[in-house]
C-alpha cells in the first residue's frame, strides 16, 4: 500500500474520527493535519505496522492526549502561518437542545475519558484494544469509561431539570 | 443504557462536521514538504555528492597552480556562475585491480535547480539495466568498465534523458584519505552494520569514523541491510553529509595545511566539460546543507533478463522523476512522491 492509496481510502474516516475526539471541525482539521504530516514523513515505518490504519489512529490519539501537555497546542495554535479558514457548515442539530446536550457535556470530559468513549461507542472496540490504544491497562480504560458515563448521566440529570430530556 | 444510545447517536450525527478533505489534503502536503526540508539537514544522509565535488573543485584548482587559485579566490565576486539548472554526475569507484576492472558502484545525479539553495541527490541503483551501444543490455555500473567516465555519462543520459553538465569520479581510496585529512567524519547510522569485508561491526547511532572505517562502511551491501545496494547508497549519502558538515566546520578553503593534504589525494577526477571550475564552485557554494534532498526508489524490483539478475526502475514513477529533472520541477516531484525521499 502506498501513502497515496492510504490517504485516498482512509482520510475521510480519519477526519471523522478526529471530530469525535476533538468535538469541533477546526481542531479536528489541525489534529488530522499534524498526524498525517508525521504519517507521510514516516510512511515506511507506518506501512510496516500490522494494521496501518490502527497505527495511525493510535498516533492521532497520542497527539490528542499530548495536546493537554501543551506541546501540540503551542505548535498548532501559535504557529506563524495560519491555514486558510474552512467554512463551518451550519449544524442544524445544534438547534436541538436535547441533541446538543451530550455533545456539550462530552466537551467537558478529561481527554482520556473522551477518547475511551470514542473508542468504545464510535469505533466499537473491545476493552482490551481500547486499553492498547490509550497505552493503559484494561482496568484503567474501564475506569475512564465508567467515570465518563457517570459524568454524562449526572450532567444530563442536572440539565434536564429544566424539562429537556 | 440511555447514555450509551445517546452517545452513539451524538457521534453519528456529528460525522458531518468532519473537515472537507481536499483542503485538508493540500494542507498536509504543504506542511509535510516544509518539514521535510527542515529535516533533511539533520536526518538524511543526502549530501553525498555535492560535497565530493565541492572537495574535488579546490583540489583541481590547486593542481592548476597556487597563484591562480589564490588570485581566483580573491576575485570570486567577478566569477560568473553558470545559470539554469545543473546536473552533475558522481561516480563512486570500487577499485578492483586497474582502471579496466573498475566499476562505478555508486551512481548519483546531483541536480541543482535554477533558483534557490536546494540540491537533489538522485541515487541510481547500480544493477539497473541499460542498453549500451555495441554491448547490448548491461547493468549500468558496467558502463564505466566499458567506456570510462564518458561511457557512464552517456549511459545515464540515455537512461534519464537528462543532460549531464559535469562528472566527478571518486575512488573509495580517495574517500579514505580525504576523511583522514579532515580528521575523521561524523556519520550517523540508522541500524547496526556488520562489514562483509572485514567483519567489523559499526553500531547504530552517530560517531566519528576514521578513513579506513569510512572506506569499509561505504562498500557494505549485505549483512543486516535489507535492501542491498539501495541501503549502500544511503550509507554513502550519510558519509557525504558528514563530509559536508566537516568541510564547513573546518573552513576548508582557508586551511592551507589541509588543502595541501587534499591536493595530494589521488583518485578524485573532475570532468567539467564547458563549465568553468570556479563558476561551478560558486554555484555549489550557494547550496544550503539544510536544503539537500536525497531521492531514491523506495522499493526493490528485481528482474531477470536472459538468466541474469537486474534491477528494474519503477515504470510509473521513474519517468516522472526524470521528467522533473529535465523540467527543473523537482520540488513538485517530491511533494507528490514523498516515499521517494530519503527519510532517515
Amino acid at each position: 500500500m502506498t501513502y497515496e492509496e492510504f490517504v485516498n481510502s482512509r482520510l475521510g474516516a480519519l477526519a471523522r474520527y478526529a471530530v469525535m475526539l476533538t468535538g469541533d471541525q477546526h481542531t479536528a482539521q489541525d489534529l488530522v493535519q499534524e498526524t498525517m504530516v508525521r504519517v507521510q514523513l514516516n510512511w515506511r515505518k507506518v506501512v510496516r505496522a500490522d494494521a496501518p490504519e490502527r497505527y495511525v489512529k493510535r498516533m492521532m490519539i497520542n497527539q490528542y492526549l499530548d495536546w493537554r501537555r501543551g506541546s501540540w497546542l503551542r505548535r498548532v495554535f501559535l504557529r506563524p502561518d495560519a491555514d486558510e479558514a474552512v467554512a463551518v457548515p451550519v449544524d442544524h442539530a445544534q438547534r436541538t437542545a436535547d441533541r446538543d446536550l451530550i455533545w456539550s457535556v462530552l466537551a467537558t470530559l478529561p481527554r482520556q475519558q473522551r477518547a475511551a468513549l470514542v473508542l468504545r461507542y464510535y469505533e466499537d472496540l473491545p476493552d482490551g484494544e481500547i486499553a492498547e490504544m490509550l497505552g493503559c491497562t484494561v482496568g484503567t480504560a474501564r475506569g475512564y469509561i465508567s467515570k465518563a458515563l457517570a459524568r454524562l448521566r449526572e450532567s444530563a440529570e442536572q440539565l434536564s431539570l429544566g424539562g429537556v430530556r | 443504557m440511555i447514555e450509551e444510545e445517546l452517545l452513539r447517536d451524538a457521534f453519528a450525527r456529528h460525522e458531518e462536521q468532519a473537515p472537507p478533505l481536499d483542503p485538508l489534503r493540500r494542507a498536509i502536503d504543504a506542511l509535510a514538504t516544509r518539514r521535510r526540508r527542515r529535516r533533511t539537514a539533520t536526518r538524511t544522509g543526502a549530501a553525498a555528492v555535492a560535497v565530493a565535488i565541492a572537495l574535488a573543485v579546490p583540489v583541481q584548482l590547486w593542481r592548476g597552480g597556487v597563484a591562480d587559485y589564490v588570485a581566483a579566490i580573491g576575485v570570486e565576486s567577478s566569477v560568473v556562475a553558470p545559470e539554469g539548472p545543473l546536473n552533475l554526475l558522481l561516480l563512486g569507484l570500487d577499485q578492483r585491480g586497474d582502471m579496466g576492472e573498475a566499476r562505478s558502484d555508486t551512481i548519483m545525479l546531483v541536480h541543482l535547480p535554477a533558483d534557490g539553495t536546494a540540491a537533489y541527490l538522485i541515487s541510481i541503483e547500480r544493477d539497473v539495466a541499460v542498453e549500451i551501444p555495441g554491448e547490448g543490455r548491461r547493468k549500468i555500473n558496467g558502463a564505466y568498465t566499458a567506456g570510462g567516465a564518458q561511457g557512464a555519462r552517456q549511459a545515464v543520459e540515455r537512461l534519464t534523458g537528462v543532460s549531464v553538465d559535469a562528472v566527478a569520479e571518486v575512488k573509495f581510496s580517495a574517500l579514505r584519505e580525504v576523511t583522514d585529512a579532515l580528521g575523521g567524519l561524523p556519520v550517523c547510522l540508522p541500524q547496526r552494520v556488520t562489514s562483509h569485508h572485514t567483519g567489523k561491526v559499526y553500531p547504530a547511532g552517530c560517531q566519528g569514523y576514521t578513513g579506513t572505517q569510512v572506506a569499509d562502511l561505504v562498500r557494505q551491501r549485505w549483512g543486516g541491510l535489507a535492501h542491498g545496494a539501495y541501503d549502500r547508497d544511503r550509507i554513502g549519502q550519510r558519509v557525504l553529509l558528514g563530509l559536508v558538515k566537516k568541510a564547513g566546520d573546518r573552513a576548508l578553503l582557508s586551511d592551507f595545511a589541509m588543502v595541501s593534504r587534499l591536493v595530494s589525494t589521488p583518485g578524485i577526477t573532475l570532468h567539467t566539460g564547458d563549465l568553468s571550475l570556479l563558476g561551478l564552485a560558486v554555484r555549489l557554494d550557494r547550496v544550503d546543507a539544510a536544503h539537500i534532498v536525497g531521492v531514491s526508489q523506495p522499493t526493490f524490483l528485481p528482474v531477470t533478463y536472459g538468466g541474469f539478475p537486474f534491477e528494474k526502475l519503477d515504470p510509473q514513477v521513474a519517468p516522472k522523476l526524470f521528467a522533473a529533472l529535465r523540467d527543473d520541477t523537482m520540488n513538485d516531484f517530491i511533494s507528490t512522491h514523498p516515499d521517494w525521499v530519503l527519510q532517515e
